[in-house]
């Protein structure tokens, strides 16, 4: 039985890997851990676990391993101090804001024996596991290239404060598909240029669309587009998707069409009924496995690095206006 | 009005039977095949011939519709506009912003009309979408994805697989895009292109920066299954809305069991793209049409053709 205590409650998906250990057989959620007492007392009671509100005393109260869900800046500091206490580690993605941050991270963890991985649910979706496969049986022969999306509604909050987030939609929605890439294929980024703006919310101090060009090894060539460009009233929360084109056809993924339309005069606007698995159930079980095994987890902390660095890179053409080596 | 098609292939013989219906006599077929003019020719009753200048100064010819391979346009656009004869030009315009600049120039000096096609100027749903845009339903676009995916086209002697002669998909397909944006939502300030040109299909993966601040992402393919209906899909996002289409979701199917070749992947409209093209052409013609057609699809070349170069370099271009 794992104890799992939760770290910070910034990112949204705390509640949805709460959730998830809650509904792990095999996993305990012991304690949840706050800069923001409130909100930690608030998701502690939604939880029916306990809120320690000093990190010391929430680090030896009995948790074998952490999730840290805070601001993207902040993760250092939180992955360095639940290190130094033997935790195992899972961090919400970008993996830091800094590749400095990000190195010392995983200097940490290795330094103190623990493991640590990044957040990427990506890797966890039935459908791109599918399509992986497929991928490597050949179906579509050689890979040329991919034209990737990860569309989504604006988070709003501390995403938009360069200072916490590290940047904006490029900074949120490309890593995502970077690492799924990177794991599709075994090869790595080399090159990106980035075009990105503050051009669907009005005063946003970050950008909210981003189109990339990146290169691959072996010259793959991809396109993507990372954006906050979801309306409120469209359907659903964004996507992920792939068209991956090889020597023999291409390869069309979409990774969360697995859904119902619903029609409610309730809610008075169409929304998407998801269906498929839960790719962050099935991410948080690795997670508690790892734990159990004293493993790293499947998606380490050098995979959230390499992302990062893509991502990184992508700042930096869009500033100059070049393609820039990653 | 008596026309001359010029180029006897697939196209002009869509545009020949467009061009009866909307109430034109085809006089003259004109091929560098005589045996692609003399079937088209035989269908309308027309004379045939593989002389196409010669045709096109014939005393029975009022105007032209050119639907031959692209490096050809410029040369039959040009003598038809020599000839005092309006044209009607199929897309893209030219192959080079040169051909299409000197195209321009003949105009601007005789003011003899030349109308280069365009589904965004004539398509129903195109409009539909413009009527949303300029009812304000989705406030002001920031964002544009379009999308165009389907086999490499056939054409005589395998033309389309010559990217010197068609310009690939980034070319010959997206350049319908890059007109309508560019009409649409701005001009554009920079462009950046990754395509491959392999041997037997293209993909192509193209970002604009609009002079506005906005960012169109422009996929083109010719890398989908032979025999697969080309379809098209666009998305737009504005700071109060968005909008989607999606071609393939047609109200029309057929499944054959025995398979064979699938329709166009339009949906039916009763004017077919080549009848509003020619009705287009026909008002153009009177004095009421849209004098600007040939700038616009010089602008869509250049942008192209910027496109290419980009790719070529790995580097972002201004058209």
């Amino acid at each position: 039985m794992a104890k799992i205590g939760i770290m910070s409650c910034a990112h949204m998906h705390a509640y949805a890997y709460a959730g998830c250990v809650k509904a792990l057989p095999d996993a305990e959620l012991v304690a949840i851990w706050d800069d923001d007492s409130k909100r930690g007392r608030a998701a502690a009671r939604e939880f029916g676990t306990k809120f320690i509100a000093d990190l010391q005393k929430f680090l030896s109260s009995g948790v074998d391993a952490v999730i840290v869900c805070s601001e993207n800046s902040k993760h250092r500091p939180m992955v360095e101090a639940a290190a130094k206490a033997g935790k195992w580690v899972l961090c919400e993605k970008p993996l830091a804001t800094t590749v400095a941050d990000a190195k010392a991270m995983i200097r940490a963890c290795s330094a103190a024996g623990v493991g640590l991985g990044t957040a990427f649910p990506c890797r966890f979706i039935t459908p791109v596991i599918e399509a992986r496969n497929r991928l490597k049986s050949g179906e579509i022969g050689r890979l040329h290239a991919a034209a990737c999306t990860n569309n989504g509604s604006f988070p709003g909050g501390w995403f938009a404060d360069p200072k916490l987030s590290g940047g904006g939609a490029v900074m949120d929605h490309t890593v995502h598909v970077v690492d799924a890439l990177r794991w599709m294929t075994g090869k790595e980024f080399t090159r990106v240029y980035c075009d990105c703006g503050t051009l669907l919310h009005e005063g946003l101090k970050t950008d909210d669309v981003g189109s990339l060009h990146l290169e691959m090894e072996d010259g793959v060539i991809v396109s993507h587009v990372a954006s906050w460009n979801r309306a409120e009233s469209f359907p659903t929360w964004g996507d992920v998707t792939f068209e991956l084109v090889g020597s023999k056809g291409v390869l069309s993924v979409d990774g969360f069409n697995q859904k119902i339309d619903v029609y409610s005069d309730r809610v008075r606007k169409t929304e998407w009924a998801f269906w498929g698995d839960d790719a962050n159930l099935a991410m948080v079980k690795d997670f508690v496995d790892a734990v159990d095994a004293q493993r790293p987890p499947s998606v380490t902390g050098e995979d959230g690095l390499r992302a990062l660095e893509v991502t990184l890179a992508a700042y930096r053409s869009a500033k100059s206006g070049k393609m820039v080596a990653v | 009005m008596d026309v001359a098609i010029v180029g006897c292939g697939d196209r002009g013989a869509a545009y020949a039977a467009a061009a009866h219906r909307c109430g034109l006599t085809v006089s003259v077929c004109a091929d560098v095949s005589e045996r692609r003019a003399r079937r088209l020719a035989r269908v309308h009753n027309a004379a045939s011939t593989i002389r196409c200048n010669m045709a096109l100064r014939s005393k029975a010819v009022d105007a032209a519709i050119v639907t031959t391979p692209t490096p050809a346009h410029a040369e039959y656009v040009l003598s038809a506009l020599r000839a005092g004869k309006p044209v009607l030009c199929e897309a893209p315009f030219t192959r080079t912003t040169a051909q299409g600049r000197e195209i321009v120039g003949e105009v601007r000096k005789r003011g003899v009309v030349c109308h280069v096609a365009n589904p965004s100027r004539s398509r129903p749903e195109y409009e539909a979408i413009e009527a949303q845009i300029n009812a304000a339903k989705i406030g002001k676009v920031g964002y544009i994805r379009t999308y165009r995916a389907g086999p490499m086209p056939k054409g005589a002697g395998n033309w389309y697989r010559d990217y010197a002669q068609s310009g690939g998909v980034t070319l010959d397909g997206l350049v319908h895009d890059f007109d309508w944006i560019s009409r649409q939502f701005g001009k554009v300030k920079k462009v950046f292109c990754q395509n491959l040109e392999h041997g037997g299909f293209d993909f192509s993966m193209v970002t604009l920066r609009l002079e506005t601040g906005a960012i169109a992402q422009v996929i083109g393919s010719w890398a989908h299954a032979k025999g697969s209906a080309p379809s098209l899909r666009i998305e737009l996002c504005g700071t109060g809305g968005m909008v989607q289409y999606d071609s393939g979701d047609v109200p029309v199917r057929t499944s054959r069991r025995s398979g064979g070749t699938p329709a166009l992947g339009l949906s039916p409209v009763l004017k077919s793209i080549e009848e509003s093209e020619i009705e287009q052409f026909i008002a153009a013609t009177d004095g009421v049409g849209d004098p600007a057609s040939a700038e616009d699809a010089l602008w869509a070349v250049r942008v192209a053709e910027a496109a290419l170069r980009s790719a070529k370099t790995g580097r972002a271009v201004r058209p």
